[in-house]
């Protein structure tokens, strides 16, 4: 069967115009999926990028919902331990990952036998320190605890952070399912130079002296 | 007519004051003694520095006066004001030198901050500080918390004709045993006792925790000291949260709120009179006091995400309200926590707490809850005088170690004090915020500063603004000498500075 001329043309008129439409949408569309599956820069300066679970391809292609899949552990925040001590509550219960040099001591946990707390202090602002809850199978690897003469082990942590940890009476804490070390620690003790107590002693024999003239000047003046 | 201080004046205070700087020295030799113990050799050879620094300085000034001279009340007046700072620029010295400090100013501030146990801190990379300098540390909060003239005068640096005069221009009147030196002895004594069961007692549940046993024994030591003089310097930058132990905690809880009592209080219940504590003016205030703020902080923190639970309400909201009622200043939240999570109200709350501060007479700055008492007192007898005949003579009284008739003195005194220390938080936060600082937290602050609180909010950080840390300094200095040794002081200084009008000289 043949079209009429008229009917025919205006046809192939709308089937241009849907190709059109629909490359515009195209183009317009690429730009933000591209946009989309890059990493992102949040607020904070952190980088987003996809967790392991969400770069994993389903195995079975027929099953498109992924039950682990929760939006807590969707990310991972590459950090710093001087960005948790200013979080807000968006970071709240954000998986991070952090690295910072463990001071201080491996403290038992009161809730949990087989967990305890590392205090993990930043390298870059020294005054900045974030609590560790972990396993105390993950601290093994954990050779020395920075101190006076100490550099402790650096640590990297991966975990969830709470601003005001549900389990932990409200304490700001890191949950951590993963450490790894990444430098190890080492001990400086200080070297004994005698030199160095020279002028102490010096000053002490001035002091003597001084002290000396005062009691002959008071018992003089008696 | 304002005296002026003489040239006598000046070199019996010199005199004085040396004797003060030599006995920094003996205040040294603690941590050079525990860095010997430590092989902290580089600190050891810094402390034996500033023992001969500070008795070179000391003898020196002690030459101002080589004969025998009691001090009048003017001139001890001046001793006690000026051994504050004087003693707080020389103990900075081995802090300066630690590497711990960005600037000379900043080991300033934590000298001040430690003598007047204030507590609030802007050392830097606190975790890696040698045992030395923080032995240091929390002696300065020993000396600065019993009072330099109560210590000088317990261990008989002064003698005992001059003790009476200088123990009373250190704002202290009570006397425990009749003779002062004795009552000097006794406070110390007390303090002795109190830091070595509670030492022992936290070491155990440091080493329960995991600590190594020497760690575990200094900790221990250096927390009972700070909780028990109302302190507030922890050796750890995360504060009281670092021992993740809610016996710690409640143990830190029970020496700070002794530490806030009396010691006049301490030593009716050492006798045995424990009645006297129940029936006390202070005592009642404080019950009243505490379980207001407690009441409050509870409802203001319960809209928050931080203390909404029961547990961690009872577990962090309680001892950050006897941490600030106390002045002591310990932390189980972070400053972000403080700033972020924190209700307003209940912000505002602690820093209420802070400003009334504990008991007269103890190591607890702010108001004190014995004004506070006493102006509820006076406020009850005007109402009564307002509901009585005219004929009627209106008498309240109150106990405070014996019953006393309430009297204008007292009042006036208590009014005066109270005025002093709201004109300088209301200063404080004038300035702070002049530095562009949010409102709340330079309000937050400047109590903390002058009330020797010691929590703060993120404007006391490493290297601030000089003018800021010196308003800071000096609300630090004043608030521990309850401003009128400080004004007395202030005054004479001014009138001595100053030129004679040439009228009066005509005259």
């Amino acid at each position: 069967m043949r079209l009429p001329e008229g009917k025919r043309k205006a046809a192939l008129l709308a089937v241009t115009l849907a190709t059109a439409l629909l490359a515009v949408c195209v183009v317009a569309a690429v730009p933000q999926l591209a946009q989309r599956s890059a990493p992102q820069a949040d607020p904070a300066g952190t980088v987003k990028a996809g967790s392991s679970a969400a770069e994993a391809a389903p195995s079975d292609r027929d099953n498109l919902v992924n039950p682990q899949q929760t939006p807590d552990s969707s990310f991972l925040y590459d950090t710093s331990i001087a960005n948790l001590g200013t979080a807000d509550s968006y970071m709240d219960g954000q998986t991070v990952q952090v690295i910072g040099e463990v001071v201080g001591d491996r403290l038992r946990a009161e809730d949990d036998p087989d967990f305890c707390w590392l205090l993990l202090q930043s390298t870059q602002s020294p005054n900045d320190s974030v609590f560790v809850y972990l396993s105390r199978t993950l601290t093994q690897s954990v050779e020395v605890y920075g101190a006076y003469g100490k550099r402790g082990t650096m640590l990297q942590v991966r975990g969830v952070f709470n601003l005001a940890c549900p389990v932990h009476d409200g304490l700001t804490d890191l949950h951590a399912d993963h450490a790894a070390v990444v430098a190890k620690g080492s001990e400086e003790p200080d070297p004994f130079d005698p030199v160095d107590f020279v002028p102490g002693l010096a000053l002490m024999l001035v002091a003597a002296g001084l002290a000396f003239a005062f009691w002959r000047l008071r018992e003089s003046d008696r | 007519m304002l005296q002026r201080f003489s040239l006598l004046d000046l070199r019996i205070i010199g005199h004085y004051l040396g004797t003060l700087i030599v006995f920094s020295a003996l205040l040294m030799a603690v941590p050079f003694v525990v860095a010997v113990i430590f092989q902290e050799w580089e600190p050891a050879s810094r402390y034996l520095c500033s023992i001969g620094i500070a008795l070179v300085i000391g003898m020196g000034l002690r030459f101002l006066r080589v004969g025998p001279a009691r001090l009048t009340r003017r001139q001890a007046f001046a001793v006690t004001g000026f051994a504050w700072i004087v003693l707080a620029f020389v103990c900075s010295v081995p802090l300066f030198f630690s590497g711990h400090y960005l600037n000379y100013m900043d080991a300033l501030f934590d000298g001040v901050s430690g003598l007047t146990t204030t507590g609030a801190s802007v050392i830097m990379d606190l975790n890696h500080l040698s045992y030395a300098d923080n032995t240091f540390r929390f002696m300065m909060h020993l000396l600065g918390g019993l009072g330099l003239i109560v210590v000088a005068l317990s261990i008989g640096i002064f003698g005992k004709r001059t003790g009476s005069t200088l123990y009373t221009s250190e704002g202290r009147s009570e006397h425990v045993v009749p003779n002062v030196v004795q009552t000097t002895q006794f406070i110390a004594r007390i303090t002795a006792v109190v830091i070595a069961i509670a030492t022992v007692l936290l070491a155990i549940l440091c080493l329960i925790a995991g600590m190594e046993p020497a760690r575990a024994l200094l900790q221990a030591f250096w927390l009972a000291v700070s909780s028990f003089v109302t302190g507030g310097f922890t050796p750890m930058s995360a504060s009281i949260s670092y021992y993740h132990s809610v016996f710690v905690e409640f143990l830190l809880m029970v020496l700070m709120i002794l530490g806030s009592v009396s010691f006049v209080i301490h030593a009716e219940v050492w006798k045995g009179r424990v009645g006297m504590f129940f029936r006390d003016l202070e005592t009642k205030t404080m019950v009243l006091w505490v379980a207001g703020l407690v009441a409050v902080f509870a409802a203001a923190s319960a809209g928050g995400a931080l203390f909404a639970d029961l547990p961690a309400l009872l577990r962090r909201g309680v001892f950050m309200v006897i941490s600030a009622f106390t002045t002591t200043g310990f932390q189980v939240v972070t400053t972000n926590q403080l700033t972020t999570v924190l209700t307003s109200g209940a912000f505002l709350t602690l820093a209420l707490a802070m400003a009334i501060g504990g008991g007269a007479g103890s190591t607890a700055g702010g108001i004190k809850l014995y004004r506070i008492g006493i102006i509820f007192k006076s406020v009850v007898q005007t109402v009564k005088e307002a509901l009585a005949p005219d004929s009627a003579r209106v008498v309240v009284d109150y106990n405070h170690v014996g019953r006393r008739i309430l009297t204008p003195e007292v009042v006036k005194s208590a009014m005066t004090v109270t005025l002093l220390y709201v004109a300088t938080y209301v200063v404080g936060v004038l300035v702070g915020i002049a530095h562009g600082y949010d409102a709340n937290a330079a309000i937050f602050e400047s109590v903390a500063m002058t009330s020797n609180g010691g929590i703060v909010t993120g404007l006391v950080t490493p290297g601030m603004s000089w003018s800021l840390e010196g308003f800071y300094i000096f609300q630090m200095w004043a608030g521990r000498l309850e401003f009128v040794a400080f004004l007395a002081l202030v005054v004479e200084v001014v009138a001595s500075v100053l030129p004679r009008r040439a009228g009066r000289r005509a005259r």
